[in-house]
């Protein structure tokens, strides 16, 4: 037997696009702190907001305008895209998931250039 | 005793199916107890969106299961968080304001047995009986050993 949880389609665009905004969000910091040790404190410090305004922002737990969207882009020096993308041409999508992780082919002899495979979490 | 796959075609648990789109295939797998769809149903689904919030309690539920099938990256205290004591194996889905507990029967094979609003679970201190009615949940099930996965990494259980 199985079980289905679903919510209407209109219901589902949102709570999907709600869900990858935060995503996103969180990845690009857990990126930018890898790279240059970037902090909520220092988000909250380069947008003149509190620490717990950041957290509650980036975890998804309030409302959020795209003035604030921006700001956060801003304040991880990012930019933000848009891709409203046609339904019936994104057959096998999900397989970028695992895909969009592999390294491109390197050429044969170049070791110039390391190799990283991104990890999906703290080990 | 039996595979887990063989307790849902039993109905003694029911397998989650997450609301994917057209194009996506799923990747990984949530099992659920009959009390967690009781409590889905009868408290969760009817439970209005707290204050401030983007979405409802079941849309986050919803949404969590959702990119777990559908195989995309999780964090470690940011989706997902192995609970103490550690030597129990039992973990907990985060969301803003829910936790799911289970465990992991096998890699990517989630089995959830309860959850709880988060603001209950702060203020009553409530913890530990869902990890003991989890424990005793998989202790009570006719599954092959070994039930669950004992490492504690997140690449080990997804």
């Amino acid at each position: 037997m199985s079980s289905n949880l679903s919510i209407d389609k209109r219901r589902r665009t949102y709570v999907r696009l709600i869900g990858s905004i935060q995503n996103a969000l969180n990845r690009a910091l857990r990126e930018e702190h890898a790279m240059r040790n970037l902090t909520q404190q220092e988000m909250a410090d380069l947008l003149h907001k509190s620490k717990s305004f950041i957290s509650r922002k980036m975890n998804g737990t309030s409302n959020m305008t795209l003035e604030t969207l921006a700001d956060l882009a801003f304040a991880l020096d990012r930019t933000v895209e848009v891709d409203l993308r046609p339904r019936h041409l994104l057959s096998g999508q999900n397989a970028g998931n695992i895909y969009n992780k592999i390294p491109k082919p390197q050429p044969i002899g170049d070791t110039s250039k390391s190799v990283k495979v991104e990890n999906w979490g703290p080990a | 005793m039996a595979t887990i796959e063989q307790l849902a075609q039993q109905n003694v648990l029911r397998k989650h199916e997450a609301d994917l789109e057209h194009w996506e295939m799923p990747d990984r797998c949530i099992y659920l107890t009959e009390v967690f769809e009781c409590w889905f149903d009868a408290v969760l689904k009817p439970h209005p969106k707290f204050r401030d919030r983007n979405v409802s309690p079941w849309d986050q539920v919803e949404q969590l299961f959702y990119e777990f099938v559908s195989g995309k990256p999780m964090a470690y205290d940011v989706h997902l968080k192995k609970l103490e004591p550690l030597t129990q194996f039992i973990w907990e889905f985060k969301m803003p304001d829910v936790r799911v507990f289970g465990w992991f029967a096998k890699k990517g094979h989630f089995v959830a047995t309860f959850g709880e609003f988060k603001n209950n679970l702060a203020t009553r201190k409530l913890y530990k009986p869902f990890i003991d009615h989890a424990i005793w949940i998989r202790d009570q099930l006719p599954l092959d050993p070994p039930k669950h996965i004992v490492q504690t990494r997140m690449i080990d259980v997804l």
